[in-house]
């Protein structure tokens, strides 16, 4: 209980006294705090328990990298597991808790691992739990699974919305530290449009952190008044909140926003996350640099923190872990935390410096210990009681209750690098460098190596020109104000205290030591992204952002490689993590995918239909009555139908009106059966193949003028044939005068079926329907109730005396309640899609289930439609040996021999008295119904030498469900064979 | 019989006006409003005949045809470049069938007229959060700079193309395929949720 | 892949306004004239595995509905050239059929692979 809160300073608001729950316990914290801030305010040191060893962890950072204080926060569907708390702002009921252990924090079970931990080295799980074999499933997976792991994921629906937009400007800049704040001022004033996004709830950066003055201001005052100046600039929009998560092609980022992350009941009119995408002529990338953590014994011990880190927990919000403090470095940052910890009273005892020639640096008193490091850190879950050192003669030891590292920077590069490129090592700044290959992404500030603050304001505002000049405009030089600086040196780094007594930790999110990495490489896993793998160094869900560099160090010095030569991993899109919410977007439950309705739905909705999914469509599928089910409905359909008359909605068909004088000659080519002599009022069907040779689809034309016809399609595959109609004519045959539009949605279409179609539609079409002037596929405009313009087609799907007739959508409602009135003399009933399909597959009429992708016309018996006068889509191919192979399967129709058993599309075929195997497999069943006229389950399938075997009794088998059938092959068309009834 | 039949829009039942959403001091940021009835026909130009339609055009409308992603409005039409040689022409409150027929009727020989007035939704999307609440949708760049009044873009906003056209400095004329108006129209009304909307 | 593409009718959209159908490089032999099986073969199955850059049949369904040939790299996702489909169709019905039977321009394909600092593994 170390950790504490001083008495003044700091940037948050202490008359905003925020309550918040931690593991149960009510604390309390101020504006302004994160949840690692006010956790460390009311002496919660211990955050966590790591991955593998579960070893009590505190914060190592106070930011966007932290790998040890992960919590879960919310309750009930708002649940979000693994949430950095030094990303959280809490808020007044925020509920947090800790993370991967059992039963508690302060005592958990797990932590034997950490005896046991020479049993748990890299590759470990690889080499102890392969044999034997099953006990992988049964046991060593669901314990590993149980001891290691990170938050839970709530079972409950997340009540809060999520949103995506597009956001445009000239220039991004990502990270409104000094750099970033005189970029976007520079950019702004050339007059470009500048998108300002920063990760933190405040913007500043490192001048809400650091001590330093400004043209004479407090850095953070100087930042207030940077950003009040942009703010009212009306190019300018800052984004606070707001991680840019991803660099895409095209200058196109990822944008996170947590909106309403950071309040207690979100507004549900408010999206609490927005996915932004943000497309950018230029991108400043003032992303500041990841202070790295030195790799000692014990470097994972709650009290021990980057030097940055302990700085901003001091300077920001006015907590410090203990009240004494030592610093171990090898880089200057740590004299800088030496410096403001005793300005904040805490005493710290010395500075620990690794470098034997370190440079003289003011410490305020404060002794320094060179060429000196630290061993090993005394210390247990609540306090860190002192540090072990070793100066070169032996082992030393300082009290103190916390424990500042740095070991050097380095550039935050993500972004410079999501595009495939990577960073390249530099052995003057010693550290990797971002890769320049997109000009138009412009590494800025410390995310460059540059280092001082009056260097990064210079730079910030150049790159900010440098980006408004890409981005089209004319820029003029932007006034720097003055710093006050101190100078920077740099110096080689120390990968890993080799004289290390305790554990020293690579990576803290897996549990990576030091040790595990060369092993690693004596193994022959020395390849960056093998050793990667192999240890999980860099693979936990902060991605090594601390870790990596140490990491490719450390294998260097065992490899004996230099730092270029081992490389990075690879840089991924996102930064950080995201939730699956915002990837989701708008796009969930009714809005997960569009949704189609006819023109004739409240018709059919009115009448009680049950409606089915069909593609994006809802069709009717059957309209029960008296609570009957959907058979007895569909059969009831069937025969009134067949025995009366019908009305369905078909108003989902593709529709094409096409016009044109080389229309004919179009068509001509998309059908492979001849149409260039279609008479006027008159409708044909045709057979659309692929290049390929296959079908494609089928439908009707119709022409209904010299140069007009009307094309339907089938309702599954409109989109792609009118893609591939216009791909026909632009890519193909541009020089065609052809012009053609879907009309899809313009029609409201119904068949109307049944031998008393033609004296229903009497009543309200105004011509004359008799066999000599209307016959069949005959085709028409006509006018219904009088005026309304509609068009008539002679075409049965089912076998019936029938009728197509589409009127505008608009009227589709009246004119299907018109023909319904018009026809109660006559028995009309509504029938829906299960109706339809059982007539057409009565009448062996195919489709999509037939015409799959993998059948030929002739497999379908439709060979005579392959014209040999005429080029045509498809032609040559279909032409092929192998697809008028007399092996083929051919379309038959198939009865069981017991009518009542039920049988299922997809079930296989094979000869009697054989075993089903891929050797004995006679073909499939495409399609299946329950003929009513037939009164017997009845199917058409795919057979070898189908045609030739109606007769032969054959055997379906149901793999599913496991079920073999005596069946007999027939002719696919089971009813009515002589068509009597379509041209009654 | 005839007359008496009324052109039922595909939002029928749907537009039950009144504020939604957020209540900001401001006021609602979007209002939504149903152009209907209103008469839309695809016209499409014969090979060749562009520059004969560009006069006919003129000539008997009074509008100079727009090129690809541009706009023209004369008495009470107005036309909109969808596609190379391509216009939806769109005369809101129009009598039913009138306006393609007309089309059809001058330009009938130099050019395809297909009506479209029950195939197309046509909607008013007007208010300071206008562009706000389409920006969620499409990645067209809709800012006033690049995309003026006067300007059209044929997009897709969740999946659903869109032909959107700027009718003013806060004001958008959408249409959308009658089979996706309702969903659509239910998406764009939960878009506008953070700002507060009003249908009219 | 590549995340926007300038439309030369709608101007830049995003990839999900597209549709994607392939290799453009071969050109339809004329059933009638000089089909034969063989140049049919090739043109409906044979497909180059470019890396580098590759001339593709895109449509913007989203958008003005119109096929473009988009010359994009595989490797880098640089766009080089967006075309309408018709254009790319009717300067190519010019050009000879020896001309038109060569592979999908190989020679520009590697030469824009060894001028990348590196390829990537995936995306």
């Amino acid at each position: 209980m170390t950790s504490f809160r001083f008495d003044t300073g700091g940037l948050i608001d202490r008359s905003s006294v925020i309550d918040f729950s931690f593991d149960g316990r009510t604390l309390t914290g101020h504006g302004g705090d994160t949840l690692a801030s006010a956790l460390l305010a009311n002496g919660q040191l211990l955050m966590g328990r790591s991955f593998k060893y579960h070893r009590p962890r505190s914060v190592i950072t106070a930011g966007a990298a932290e790998p040890n204080a992960l919590m879960e926060i919310g309750e009930g569907g708002r649940l979000e597991p693994n949430t950095r708390a030094t990303m959280q702002e809490i808020y007044d009921g925020l509920v947090a808790k800790s993370q991967n252990r059992w039963p508690t924090l302060d005592r958990d079970f797990g932590a034997i691992n950490s005896i046991a931990s020479s049993l748990f080295v890299a590759g470990f799980y690889y080499k102890t739990f392969m044999w034997p074999k099953k006990f992988w499933e049964a046991i060593y997976e669901p314990i590993i699974r149980r001891a290691a792991g990170l938050g839970h994921l709530s079972h409950e629906d997340d009540p809060d919305r999520y949103e995506k937009a597009y956001a445009h400007c000239d220039v991004l800049v990502v990270g409104s530290g000094p750099t970033g704040l005189m970029a976007a001022l520079s950019a702004a004033r050339s007059g470009a449009s500048v998108i300002l996004a920063d990760e933190h709830a405040s913007c500043g950066g490192s001048l809400l952190r650091e001590r330093e003055e400004i043209a004479g201001q407090p850095g953070h005052e100087w930042a207030a008044g940077t950003l009040a100046e942009l703010a009212a600039m009306s190019n300018v929009t800052i984004m606070a909140r707001t991680t840019v998560i991803g660099a895409y092609d095209q200058g196109v980022f990822g944008a996170l926003e947590r909106v309403q992350k950071h309040v207690a009941v979100p507004d549900h009119d408010v999206p609490v996350e927005k996915l932004w995408r943000i497309v950018a002529k230029a991108c400043v990338m003032a992303t500041g640099a990841e202070e790295r953590p030195i790799v000692f014994g014990g470097n994972d011990r709650p009290g021990v923190m980057t030097a940055s880190a302990m700085r901003a927990y001091a300077n920001q919000y006015a907590v410090a872990a203990g009240r004494s403090a030592c610093v171990f470095t090898a880089s200057d940052s740590g004299y800088r935390t030496a410096r403001d910890m005793k300005a904040h009273g805490v005493h710290v005892e010395a500075i620990i410096d690794a470098r034997s020639d370190a440079p003289e640096i003011d410490t305020d008193g404060v002794p320094v210990l060179t060429g000196a490091v630290v061993t090993n850190v005394d210390g247990g879950k609540h306090a860190m009681k002192a540090i072990e050192i070793d100066r070169g003669s032996g082992h030393e030891t300082i009290p103190c209750q916390s424990l500042a590292m740095s070991g050097g920077w380095s550039p935050v590069v993500h972004l410079a690098c999501h595009q495939g490129a990577r960073p390249s090592w530099d052995e003057d700044a010693y550290c990797f460098m971002p890769p320049l290959n997109n000009p138009a992404i412009i590494p800025a500030g410390s995310a460059n190596a540059v280092w001082s603050l009056s260097k990064c304001l210079a730079d910030g505002a150049a790159r900010g020109e440098q980006a408004a000049k890409l981005a089209g405009f004319k820029t003029r030089k932007t006034p720097v104000p003055k710093a006050k600086d101190e100078t920077s040196h740099t110096s080689a780094p120390v990968w890993w205290v080799k004289q290390s007594t305790g554990k020293p930790f690579v990576d803290y999110q897996n549990d990576v030591t030091a040790k595990d990495l060369p092993l690693a490489a004596r193994e022959g896993y020395d390849h960056i992204e093998l050793a990667k793998r192999y240890t999980t160094s860099g693979m936990a869900t902060d991605q090594g952002k601390l870790g990596n560099v140490n990491a490719i160090g450390i294998l260097a010095d065992a490899t004996g490689k230099d730092m270029h030569e081992i490389g990075t991993t690879t840089f991924r899109p996102f930064y950080t993590p995201v939730s699956f919410g915002a990837l989701g977007g708008q796009h969930v439950d009714a809005h997960f995918r569009p949704v189609r309705m006819s023109p004739l739905h409240n018709w059919a909705a009115d009448l009680g239909a049950e409606f089915v999914e069909t593609g994006l469509w809802y069709r009717s599928s059957w309209f029960p009555r008296d609570g009957d089910d959907w058979l007895a409905a569909m059969t009831r359909e069937v025969l009134n139908t067949r025995a009366h008359v019908g009305l369905c909605d078909v108003s989902t068909l593709g529709k094409i009106d096409i016009k044109g004088k080389d229309a004919t000659e179009f068509i001509n080519r998309l059908y492979s059966n001849a149409f260039a002599k279609l008479p006027v009022g008159k409708a044909r069907y045709g057979l659309m193949l692929r290049e390929d040779g296959f079908v494609g689809d089928d439908g009707t034309t119709s022409r209904l003028s010299e140069n007009h016809y009307f094309m339907t399609t089938t309702t599954g595959h409109a989109a792609e044939t009118m893609r591939d109609i216009e791909f026909a004519h632009q890519a193909l045959w541009p020089e065609l005068d052809v012009q053609y539009a879907s009309v899809t949605d313009q029609w409201a279409q119904m068949a109307i079926a049944g031998p008393k179609a033609r004296d229903v539609l009497a009543k309200i079409v105004d011509t004359d329907l008799s066999n000599d002037a209307f016959g069949f596929l005959a085709a028409k405009q006509v006018r219904v109730l009088g005026s309304i313009p509609a068009m008539l087609f002679r075409i049965s799907f089912s076998g019936e005396l029938a009728y197509e007739l589409a009127v505008p959508a608009g009227y589709g409602e009246a004119v299907a309640n018109a023909i319904m009135h018009a026809g109660e003399p006559y028995g009309i009933g509504p029938y829906g899609l299960e109706a339809l399909s059982a007539m057409r597959i009565e009448k062996g009429f195919v489709t999509h289930n037939e015409i799959n992708g993998r059948v030929t016309a002739g497999d379908v018996g439709m060979g005579r439609m392959l014209s040999k006068k005429k080029d045509y889509i498809g032609r040559m191919m279909s032409e092929r040996d192998g697809l008028d192979d007399p092996d083929r399967e051919q379309l038959v129709g198939v009865k069981p021999l017991n009518p009542a058993n039920r049988f299922r599309a997809g079930s296989h075929l094979v000869n009697l008295g054989d075993k089903p195997s891929l050797k004995t497999d006679q073909g499939y069943v495409s399609s299946v119904a329950y003929s009513p006229m037939l009164e017997s389950w009845v199917g058409l399938a795919m057979l070898k030498h189908g045609r030739e075997r109606h007769g032969q009794k054959v055997m379906l088998w149901d793999g599913l469900r496991d079920v073999y059938m005596e069946a007999e092959v027939c002719d696919p068309v089971f009813f009515d064979p002589a068509q009597e009834k379509a041209h009654g | 019989m005839a007359e008496m039949l009324t052109q039922i829009s595909a939002l029928d039942d749907m537009i039950v006006p009144g504020r939604y959403g957020r209540s900001l001091p401001e006021g609602p940021g979007v209002a939504l409003t149903l152009v209907h009835p209103c008469e839309v026909a695809v016209v499409i130009a014969a090979k060749g005949k562009a520059r004969a339609l560009s006069a006919a055009m003129k000539k008997d409308f009074g509008l100079d045809l727009p090129g690809m992603g541009g706009s023209a409005s004369a008495r009470g039409v107005s036309l909109h470049g969808t596609a190379p040689e391509q216009w939806l022409a769109v005369a809101p409150g129009a009598a039913a069938g009138s306006l393609a027929a007309k089309l059809e009727k001058k330009l009938g020989a130099m050019a395809m007229v297909t009506d479209q007035s029950h195939g197309r939704t046509v909607m008013r999307l007007e208010g300071p959060r206008a562009r706000d609440v389409l920006a969620k949708g499409t990645a067209v760049d809709l800012r006033p700079t690049t995309f003026k009044p006067g300007m059209c873009a044929a997009t897709q906003i969740g999946h659903v193309g869109v032909l959107i056209a700027r009718t003013g400095a806060d004001s958008f004329e959408l249409s959308v395929l009658r089979s996706f108006a309702e969903g659509f129209w239910q998406g764009l009304c939960e878009l506008a949720l953070e700002w507060g909307y009003e249908i009219r | 892949m590549a995340y926007l593409i300038n439309c030369p009718y709608c101007g830049p959209r995003t990839t999900d306004e597209f549709y994607i159908k392939g290799d453009a490089s071969k050109q339809r032999p004329d059933t009638i004239g000089d089909g034969t099986l063989d140049t049919w073969h090739d043109y409906v199955h044979i497909r180059e595995n470019v890396r580098g850059r590759m001339a593709e049949h895109w449509h913007h369904t989203g958008g003005c509905r119109q096929w473009l040939v988009v010359e994009r790299d595989t490797v880098s996702h640089e766009i080089y050239a967006v075309t309408p489909a018709s254009t790319w169709a009717t300067s190519r019905k010019g050009s000879s059929t020896a001309a038109r039977k060569k592979p999908a321009r190989k020679t520009a394909a590697r030469k824009a692979t060894g001028r990348k600092t590196g390829g990537r593994a995936k995306t």
